[in-house]
């Protein structure tokens, strides 16, 4: 089969789904299938998205591929007689907008709308996550189940022994909360650390965490990393780290981080409102699931720096679970191609 | 920097084009630069969406880079404010190839329109680049005489020179490149019989399962299966570069090809003489009938008489070759340069 991968990308910044697209593509191509995958600049500020949105409904894609595959929004709105929708979260810059004004409110509707014609066309769209899937419901667009994208490669991540660094890798961004881990960390004592990594959108935040960092008086118990950080470098971040931190507000559209942890067995500190980090963390079984205010993951972090007994168990039963629960790529695949 | 380097996709088809453009992302990254492809997929049938594969483009919004370098049309109307041109095509359906009654552009009314649209459209993207580049002389006398744009050469230097010290010929004819109508292989499968025990290689990817089909079928009318090797796929870089290390010369037959091309020049590298035709365009920049090759019109009886040469005599092939690797060095391309270029 011909199949063509499309997605939305901001030129040179990273993302999971670059992970999905390549590990898919991978898989797709392992099988048999001819692939292309798609590269769409994309720009997400507010008012560019409704052109963009127009611009790649334009793209013909019928004559050259028997079926495409969209992954990051708003891959989505293209146009294919078989295309299957793997969605895993909305455009933040339009969904979370910082201030709730009427033009905001006018353009969310309107993108929504969008988002709704460009699903209803679809042959089939997957959530990527039960967050996904309730977003999907929350806005009344059409979704056919759920189908979480397994690691690429699990084999290159290691397990080895615990040591005193917290981790957080993702993008340095508001809506992952590194603020929250800083404050965190200052209520904490010993010899706990914490490391910052992933490629930030805007300079102002990793600055801002820097100062926060010394104005806190923890900045010599904190690296701060703002780049893209390759799969080695996160093999090797993960494979000595005391635990690994995630917590987006309200998600990401997907459990990569978790399942990144469990393979490399450490434990995972989330949060209650991080969508399907939270979902996927047992709290008190794999990992520690807190309110999202400092007070509360400081004492989750003293528990872990305290209790290598219990960080040990759970880093093993985070790696077991995910083990007898994850989605192999066959049945991935086999959902993506019906 | 941070740089985007964006052209058009035609999905599956893998060219001197598509190396050219991963190469170029490439040594952006060796020169230190963060860099990133993107291609938009193009569609040119029927001709009326030519007009919405250009909204599209305009439409299209780049940020988080300091520099675009566009390719080609219409990927090069995607608007960003510094944006660099290295022009390896326009639609030429549009502007050389419809005067030359080669176009999908209807002579009516409607096609009016669309090519009203295109040189609107090329015109702006042309007005607000900082700076146009082409890949050959050609592309920009055309752009100066259809559009009344100044430009610069920039040929496309051979990305892996280091494959292709030459070597021993074994004593065959190669023909490299993708197969199809317009790079008529199909001449030289034609041409083997009028020269007894030549061997010819054509290994290369074919456009479309029909273009390999041709080559087999001709092969087969003409007798010539037991000396015409069919290795048509994507040759590994590896293994393309031994065939042509050890081949006594290399036909290259492009119709009216813009730049020098990969297949001369990987050839030229190796210090092999190259087989072209009159009307290959561009090759013929740097092809000199006699002395780093053969120039013949495109006919097989013609091209079988620049075969039969070269296997007659293998040592002023060998000559040849030497002179071909000479004029090659005397153009003077590396990537270091050209990026030096692209992104000052």
């Amino acid at each position: 089969m011909r199949i063509g991968l499309i997605t939305a990308a901001l030129p040179l910044a990273g993302g999971a789904h670059r992970l999905i697209l390549e590990g898919l593509r991978e898989q797709l191509v392992a099988r048999g299938h001819e692939v292309e995958p798609v590269w769409l600049p994309f720009d997400a500020t507010p008012g560019e998205v409704l052109p963009q949105m127009a611009a790649f409904r334009m793209v013909r894609l019928d004559g050259y591929f028997d079926r495409v595959i969209t992954l990051r929004a708003p891959a989505h709105a293209v146009a294919h007689r078989r295309k299957v929708v793997w969605f895993t979260h909305p455009l933040r810059s339009i969904h979370e907008p910082e201030q709730e004004h009427g033009h905001a409110r006018a353009l969310r509707a309107a993108v929504t709308r969008a988002d709704a014609a460009a699903l209803r066309a679809a042959h089939a769209v997957l959530a990527g996550s039960e967050a996904a899937r309730e977003i999907l419901y929350r806005d009344k667009l059409p979704g056919s189940g759920v189908l979480p994208p397994p690691l690429p490669h699990p084999e290159r991540l290691r397990a080895g022994p615990l040591g005193d660094e917290v981790v957080v890798i993702a993008r340095m961004a508001p809506w992952n909360r590194q603020h929250l881990l800083l404050e965190a960390l200052a209520l904490t004592q010993g010899p706990l650390r914490l490391r910052l990594c992933g490629t930030a959108s805007d300079p102002a935040y990793p600055q801002a965490l820097r100062d926060a960092a010394r104005r806190l008086g923890i900045a010599d118990r904190v690296t701060i990393e703002p780049r893209w950080i390759t799969e080695e470098e996160k093999a090797n971040l993960l494979e000595n780290a005391l635990a690994v931190a995630t917590l987006p507000r309200h998600g990401n559209g997907h459990a990569y981080p978790v399942l990144e942890a469990a393979q490399a067995a450490r434990p995972i500190l989330t949060t209650t409102d991080a969508g399907e980090a939270a979902d996927a963390v047992a709290d008190g079984e794999t990992g520690l699931v807190t309110s999202p205010d400092p007070a509360s993951l400081a004492q989750a972090l003293d528990r872990l720096q305290a209790d290598r007994a219990l960080a040990v168990r759970l880093g093993a039963a985070a790696r077991a679970r995910a083990a007898q629960r994850g989605t192999g790529w066959d049945a991935v695949v086999e959902r993506l191609l019906a | 920097m941070k740089v985007l380097v964006l052209s058009t996709l035609v999905p599956f088809v893998h060219g001197g084009a598509e190396e050219l453009y991963d190469h170029l992302v490439l040594n952006l990254r060796r020169q230190g630069m963060e860099a990133e492809g993107m291609r938009i997929p193009f569609y040119w049938n029927p001709a009326e969406e030519l007009i919405e594969e250009m909204l599209l483009a305009r439409n299209l919004r780049v940020s988080g880079v300091d520099r675009v370098i566009a390719l080609k049309f219409p990927a090069y109307m995607v608007p960003f404010p510094d944006k660099v041109l290295w022009l390896l095509h326009q639609y030429r359906q549009a502007y050389d190839l419809l005067d030359a009654g080669q176009s999908n552009i209807p002579g009516d009314a409607s096609g009016e329109r669309i090519l009203h649209a295109i040189r609107a459209a090329d015109a702006m993207a042309f007005r607000e680049s900082r700076q146009i580049y082409t890949n050959a002389p050609i592309t920009g006398r055309r752009l100066k005489h259809y559009n009344g744009f100044d430009s610069q050469v920039l040929r496309p230097p051979l990305n892996d020179p280091e494959l292709f010290p030459g070597g021993e010929s074994e004593g065959y004819i190669l023909a490299t490149g993708r197969v199809n109508d317009t790079k008529r292989q199909h001449l030289l499968v034609r041409a083997l019989r009028r020269v007894p025990g030549l061997r010819l290689v054509v290994a290369g990817p074919p456009d479309s399962p029909a273009d390999a089909e041709v080559l087999h079928r001709i092969a087969a009318q003409e007798g010539v299966e037991d000396r015409v090797t069919l290795d048509l796929r994507f040759v590994p870089r590896a293994h393309l570069a031994q065939l042509v290390n050890g081949a006594l010369g290399v036909a290259y037959l492009p119709f009216d090809e813009d730049s020098l091309g990969y297949c001369t020049m990987e050839a030229f590298r190796a210090a092999k003489p190259v087989i072209t035709t009159t009307d290959s365009g561009g090759v013929l920049d740097i092809v000199r009938e006699g002395e780093n090759g053969h120039v013949v019109p495109p006919s097989p009886e013609a091209l079988a008489g620049a075969m039969a040469r070269l296997h007659a005599a293998p040592a002023r092939a060998r000559d040849m070759g030497l002179a071909g690797r000479a004029a090659m060095e005397a153009q003077r391309l590396d990537w270091p340069t050209t990026i030096e270029r692209l992104v000052s």
